[in-house]
């Protein structure tokens, strides 16, 4: 059984239908990678699964439980969101921040809040203002944000948009660590190399629609990528597995 | 930590100390601990007169007052993110400023002086359920700021329409008065008429303490932490029209107290929106009590109104925080 399910999800938002039917699970100890082209509903799934928006139509299972029939504070506690937007309105310092974490919970749990520290490197920056951060290290920290929830599943929207190779490499390290630790991890990627590499299985998403669903090579084809993305892409064997880097425009 | 708990301590201090310094001062310096004592053991004295029919009530409205604003002012400014926010940004004072002009309008006041506070807080209570009607579902700071600014302006328009009308121009200075704001002849009814509303308010802005904190990330994140916005803005907005409402029915006007008053907390507090709340409070009951010392003391023909004294202490204040924002933005 899947830790989250989605089954029949739709949604429109104004006239336009940015989710149509779409149905899939997210097993516990995986990376699972959403992969599509801008405007095609990723984010807007994120959303409702986080309980963000309402689908018009279908329902989300958390371990076969039906989301309605579960609180909005319990599902806070089970799935952390890290939203694409990277906002903190005060000057506060990441410490506080990653602490922010722990608001579905009852207490503040000192102990999580360092171990999140501990996990992505952040530790040394924890008493320094988050505005003073570099962007590489913001990300870092709300990404600690997230895993101080402690949840069973986490969802991430574009972890590593605007980061340099080293911040991508090692957000995603994170990722996949967190994954192996028995959670279950969705997160949305326009890095297509960076799907390839890291994630376990990939859900490509297109005009609202799973086109594709299953492990990287079976997602990242070259007829996917014209179809979806309008793009030729350049495959290579690395190790066990291989790369993919889009190379121009059809 | 140990630097958060010590400022509670001196705010404290520093508020019973400006507390026991508010009794004692005025026009009859006034011995304050040996009158306690004479009330105590039922002694009668023009001292103990002057102290619970003048001092008391007034030390424990500026205490009660100040600590709504600066509570409310906290809260406002980490709900809606703005340090520029102030707790009548959503229509509560205007609401409750055109209650109690209409008692004076229709000379409810002249028959029944405390029609004037009820006639306040039913304002600020209207305008509250208004503003719920305005704004929606109130799941969006926006929506809330642009109907408390339409509420304002409407409350506003009508209160000038209400002196314009007035045939009486005794009635129409006594408004223009009473909106400076001031503590002068108040009672132990007017605190006692205060006190539940503000007690009430105070547990309601307190209650979301943690939410505040959350929504430092925005609202997406703080209701993916389980917060639910409209729930919190309810409470947050009944506080404010509760405690803000009762202090605007009560004693008029008072500016920049709620605005200014977060900022000085701020930095002690580490900027989390939820911490900075009780040491507002705090401090600006402590402002209160100076600010009113202040109009007591300082030499003038009459007594300086509360709300003058405020904001022009408030402006300067107001001025640095533009300066220091321009800074921050280039």
């Amino acid at each position: 059984m899947s830790l989250l399910e989605a089954r029949g999800l739709s949604i429109s938002l104004g006239a336009r239908k940015v989710l149509d039917n779409v149905s899939f699970g997210l097993p516990a100890g995986e990376v699972t990678g959403l992969v599509g082209p801008n405007g095609a509903g990723k984010s807007t799934l994120l959303k409702i699964l986080a309980r963000l928006l309402r689908p018009s139509e279908g329902e989300i299972l958390l371990e076969g439980v039906p989301s309605e029939n579960i609180s909005q504070r319990v599902w806070a506690r089970e799935t952390a969101y890290l939203a694409q937007e990277r906002v903190v309105h005060w000057p506060l310092t990441a410490r506080a921040i990653v602490a922010l974490g722990r608001t579905p919970h009852a207490g503040k749990d000192e102990a999580i809040v360092d171990e999140a520290l501990k996990m992505t490197g952040t530790a040394a920056l924890a008493h320094r203002p988050f505005r003073e951060l570099a962007g590489g290290e913001k990300a870092l920290v709300l990404l600690a944000r997230c895993l101080a929830v402690d949840a069973r599943v986490l969802l991430a929207d574009e972890p590593v948009s605007a980061l340099d190779p080293a911040h991508e490499l090692q957000a995603m390290e994170i990722l996949r660590s967190t994954a192996r630790r028995g959670r279950g991890v969705l997160v949305v990627l326009h890095n297509l190399a960076l799907a390839a590499r890291f994630c376990d299985r990939l859900f490509l998403l297109d005009q609202g629609k799973i086109t594709a669903g299953g492990r990287p090579e079976e997602v990242l084809t070259p007829e996917n990528l014209r179809r979806s993305y309008g793009v030729e892409a350049v495959y290579g064997p690395k190790g066990a597995g291989f790369y993919v880097l889009p190379w121009q425009r059809i | 930590m140990k630097n958060r708990g010590l400022i509670y301590v001196l705010l404290l201090a520093a508020l019973a100390a400006g507390f026991l310094f508010s009794l004692g001062v005025g026009a009859l310096p006034l011995p304050v601990m040996r009158t306690f004592g004479e009330i105590f053991h039922g002694r009668s004295s023009e001292f103990s007169v002057v102290l619970l029919e003048i001092r008391l009530p007034r030390a424990l409205l500026a205490v009660m007052v100040g600590a709504s604003l600066g509570l409310a002012g906290a809260c406002m400014q980490g709900f809606l993110r703005n340090p520029l926010a102030e707790p009548g940004l959503l229509g509560v004072n205007g609401g409750a400023v055109l209650g109690a002009v209409l008692c004076f309008y229709t000379g409810l006041y002249a028959r029944f002086p405390l029609a004037l506070p009820l006639g306040g807080l039913a304002g600020s209570l209207l305008s509250v359920a208004v503003l719920f009607l305005l704004a929606g579902s109130l799941n969006g700071t926006l929506a809330l700021i642009l109907a408390g600014v339409a509420l304002n302006a409407l409350a506003y328009a009508l209160t000038a329409l209400f002196l314009n009308l007035s045939s009486n121009p005794y009635a129409a200075l006594e408004i223009v008065f009473w909106q400076m704001g001031s503590l002068a002849d108040r009672s132990l009814k007017h605190v006692a008429l205060a006190a539940p509303f503000m007690i009430a308010g105070w547990a309601l802005l307190v209650w979301d303490r943690r939410s505040l904190n959350a929504l430092t990330l925005g609202e997406e994140t703080a209701q993916s932490l389980g917060v639910s916005l409209g729930r919190t803005s309810l409470r947050l907005v009944l506080g404010t029209a509760l405690c803000v409402g009762a202090s605007v029915s009560i004693c008029g006007s008072i500016g920049f107290l709620g605005l200014v008053v977060p900022h000085l907390c701020r930095p002690f507090t580490g900027h989390e929106p939820g911490r900075v709340l009780v040491p507002s409070a705090l401090a600006g009951a402590m402002l209160l009590l100076l600010a009113d010392i202040a109009v007591r003391v300082i030499p003038s023909g009459t007594e300086l109104k509360l709300g003058v004294v405020t904001s022009l202490v408030g402006v300067p204040f107001f001025l640095a925080l533009i300066f220091k924002t321009r800074r921050e933005l280039s």
